[in-house]
């Protein structure tokens, strides 16, 4: 299949279609489609002197979980004292509505606390802890319908690479180093979860009405990860890095349809519709276009090209129309999607985190300042910057109405990007 | 999990170029010249940037800089404090994932006190080789291709490159270690950059990218307020805020700590004259001799190793101790072997003012008698810097009472230095 016969439309066009969620809503990791793509427009321009208004901003436990919204409603994950928590919030005011337990805090060098981000599926919403224990829970009171702990039923043996510093002893089990970090997928009336267990196990289908197990697949060690969505080749599939390869499934049974080899990847894979798997990895990897084609034997796989140029760590590119926009560790970088050419590169965002939206990109800086610019083939052209959150934020933005949200260990905050958006007060003044 | 990140030689953090890779840091290849005339020579460009940078005499001319602000990474912003001398002293104190870590350059060897959790010891040591050669690199005090040659680093011109948007001469650099890097000076400015070099990073070796800007004048000199550097997906941020020039930096602020409890103990490295004075029982007569003793210190400071031989009666004997301090229990550990029993007598205690009373009582190597528990005891007295006294005891009681077996009075020879 070539261009040629699939039209290459703007992705989140085709996001669209497989989007349960309406075009307001953030309901899951990186979005509606988990590209970090929003349908939103109408973004304020230009950036008003002072920036716009920070709607609100809260203190938060610690964590590194995503914030997902519907219908007015956030929610998010994070620790308080030994304890970690789904919490749902109001969306306008940043106030706690509930929170329900999500099991013991986890503790790590770099942060404690959650890391994956919940995900929205009408009216429930399912959250997974750093130490393994997934929640589906009812989005109107906090409700818990099911809960299932990953590390009782799915432990981790034997693990080597990702998982620990040092290998685990033999026979003991192991949470992930990093903590469960991978945000479930909800697929149709099931709930995809990497668990990292390997032996045929490392991911794993729920039934999402009750958590019964409906398959397992793969052998990989735990990622960070997490699986997504997506019709190529006339299918769905999940698409995954899982542990050192690409790897595309059937939904329906978690067979596997195709797998290419690549490198540990903490940024997510992306799909170039109509067929190419484009990935992105730390440490001198690099960026890989992948071709997927349907043969005599299933879905072969070729390199279209790679390049040393486009390295994301934990901070996943964005892809429209022709171009890759990602962050080189610190140096944010345009990337052709047909050859792997590097188009230009931009320095002073920081170790970012990148979303796009109404023709902008947004990139949060690793230490909590918020750029907005438009991108064209020439460069990164900023519109404006504001400083929202201080220290280390490395989690994920989240998009919904015209209001960006964010935060870091030990804040949250809500950015009016409307274009109605009245300015933000000089300092000094009284909002 | 290296510990990576900028390096610039008087503004260094811990990079490392581990390999001879060649590096390729260049957005654009290189556009080497062709053998023209009217192409700059390496002198030429070096010269300009030094006359940007302050001047290369003036630079020659530094002997210290100390370094004050604050250094980010993993998002972390947190003090740190550099202080440099030449040609290759060097500290550089910062935190790591939020833990302290300390860097140094003795001169000679690396060393650090790191209490991140990629470490498994956290108390002043040597780091491992794969860190060392990084940090010897740190410690190089001019920018590598000033007076490369009489470094014994060989630097080349190899032409006019796009450095992440800026034109920028790119000079190879050859370190004398065998280590390759590429520098970047920039074409309007002539101010050095960027700088792209191979580095350990979690066992690996990866690309390092070391950009530097905000360029600020302190005493006649050119120093970069920001440097920023990118090695695997470690994004680090050294952010100046005081620079100071040829401040006093106490010598000892390079080398690497030693417990305290040794610090006493070094100075008595060298040869020693021994008045002697022995006897097998209580009630024995003391039997005077006199010979050497060689006190050496090891280790860095953390063992002090001495070997006694001398004679008894007119028969060879042999002693020799080892002074180490156990940070574990806070003691002084001396080990004793003497050439007669062969027994490895571990003793420990601590210092009493100008004495170290050290005794195996709690050791578990004190040995029976005839059924009756026999207990030794060291006491070390320091007189002046070239006199010091050793007397062993034994208890046949526990510890309750105690007689001298031998007293040793050591005097420094002369020509040996008082101090080490």
């Amino acid at each position: 299949m070539t261009s040629a016969t699939f039209p290459r439309v703007p992705l989140f066009l085709a996001f669209l279609l497989l989007s349960p969620a309406a075009v307001a809503d953030w309901p899951q990791f990186r979005g509606p489609d988990r590209t970090g793509l929003s349908p939103e427009t109408g973004l304020i321009d230009p950036w008003p002197e002072g920036g716009p208004p920070i709607v609100w901003r809260r203190d938060i436990g610690e964590g590194f979980t995503g914030l997902v919204l519907q219908d007015g409603k956030l929610f998010t994950a994070f620790a308080e004292a030994d304890k970690e928590f789904l919490g749902r919030f109001d969306a306008a005011t940043g106030e706690e509505v509930w929170r329900v337990e999500l099991g013991e805090r986890f503790q790590e060098s770099f942060g404690n606390g959650p890391r994956s981000t919940p995900t929205l599926d009408g009216g429930t919403i399912y959250a997974l802890g750093a130490r393994g224990r997934l929640v589906a829970v009812d989005v109107a009171d906090g409700a818990i319908q099911w809960s299932l702990d990953l590390f009782e039923r799915y432990g981790i043996f034997d693990t080597q690479v990702l998982v620990a510093i040092a290998p685990t002893p033999q026979g003991e089990r192991q949470l992930p180093f990093f903590g469960y970090a991978s945000s479930p997928l909800v697929v149709d009336d099931l709930l995809i979860v990497d668990t990292g267990a390997r032996h045929g196990k490392s991911l794993v289908a729920l039934r999402k009405a009750n958590g019964e197990e409906v398959w397992t697949a793969l052998d990989s060690e735990v990622g960070y990860t997490s699986p997504t969505l997506v019709e190529t080749l006339g299918q769905r599939q999940i698409l995954m890095a899982a542990g050192t390869e690409l790897v595309g499934l059937a939904p329906a049974d978690g067979r596997v349809l195709w797998r290419h080899p690549w490198a540990a990847t903490l940024a997510q894979p992306l799909l170039v519709p109509p067929a190419k798997v484009f990935a992105s990895a730390a440490n001198d990897v690099g960026a890989v276009m992948v071709q997927l084609r349907e043969g005599p034997e299933g879905i072969q796989t070729e390199e279209l090209w790679r390049t040393r140029r486009l390295k994301n760590a934990w901070n996943s590119s964005v892809i429209v129309g022709d171009r890759i926009y990602g962050f080189d560790n610190a140096t944010l970088r345009c990337v052709d999607v047909d050859t792997g050419e590097l188009l230009w590169a931009r320095r002073g965002l920081g170790q970012g985190t990148l979303i796009h939206a109404d023709g902008k990109l947004i990139a949060l800086s690793d230490r909590g300042k918020v750029f907005v610019g438009r991108a064209t083939d020439e460069g990164f052209e900023e519109l404006g910057s504001l400083q929202v959150l201080e220290g280390r934020s490395w989690t994920p933005m989240s998009l919904a109405d015209g209001i960006l949200y964010l935060r870091n260990q030990s804040q949250m905050a809500a950015l009016d990007l409307r274009a109605t958006a009245t300015p933000a007060p000089k300092p000094g003044e009284t909002p | 999990m290296r510990l990576l990140s900028s390096r610039l030689p008087w503004i260094a953090a811990t990079a490392l170029a581990t390999t001879a890779l060649a590096t390729t840091a260049l957005v654009v290849a290189p556009n080497a010249w062709a053998n023209t005339s009217d192409s700059p020579s390496l002198d030429s460009v070096v010269e300009h940037c030094y006359e940007a940078l302050g001047g290369a005499e003036r630079w020659r001319s530094v002997e210290t800089l100390r370094l004050v602000g604050n250094f980010s990474t993993f998002s972390s912003n947190q003090p740190f404090v550099m202080e440099r001398q030449r040609p290759r002293l060097y500290r550089f104190e910062h935190q790591e994932a939020d833990r302290d870590l300390t860097i140094g350059f003795d001169g000679e060897r690396a060393w650090w006190e790191n209490h991140t959790p990629f470490s498994e010891v956290d108390w002043p040591a040597r780091p491992p080789l794969f860190y060392a050669l990084g940090y010897e690199a740190d410690a190089e005090f001019d920018y590598p291709f000033l007076d490369a040659a009489a470094k014994g680093h060989r630097a080349e011109l190899v032409g006019e490159t796009d450095f992440e948007g800026i034109d920028a001469f790119q000079i190879d650099v050859t370190l004398s270690n065998g280590t390759q890097e590429s520098w970047f000076v920039d074409r309007d400015t002539h101010l050095p950059v960027g700088r792209v070099a191979q580095a350990g990073f979690k066992d690996i070796t990866v690309e390092l990218r070391v950009f530097f800007s905000d360029f600020r004048e302190v005493q006649g000199l050119q120093i970069p307020f920001t440097v920023e550097s990118e090695l695997g997906n470690l994004f680090r941020v050294l952010e100046v805020e005081t620079a100071e020039v040829d401040v006093p930096i106490p010598a000892d602020r390079f080398q690497l700590p030693i417990p305290q409890a040794m610090e006493p103990l070094n100075p008595l490295a060298g040869q020693w004259r021994v008045d002697a004075e022995t006897r097998f029982m209580p009630m024995a007569p003391w039997v005077p001799e006199q010979t050497t003793a060689t006190l050496e210190s090891r280790f860095d400071g953390r063992l002090l190793q001495e070997t006694v031989d001398y004679r008894f009666a007119g028969h060879p004997r042999s002693v020799q101790r080892q002074y180490t301090f156990d940070r574990f229990h806070g003691t002084v550990r001396v080990v004793q072997i003497d050439d007669l029993t062969g027994h490895p007598n571990l003793l420990e205690g601590q210092w009493d003012g100008d004495k170290l009373v050290v005794s195996n009582l709690e050791t578990g190597t004190g040995w029976q008698v005839r059924g009756r528990p026999q207990h030794d005891r060291l006491t070390l007295e320091l007189i002046d810097p070239d006199t010091f006294r050793v007397v062993l005891e034994r208890s046949p009681d526990g510890g309750q009472t105690w007689f001298a077996l031998s007293r040793f009075l050591y005097q420094r020879l002369p020509g040996a230095p008082s101090e080490q």
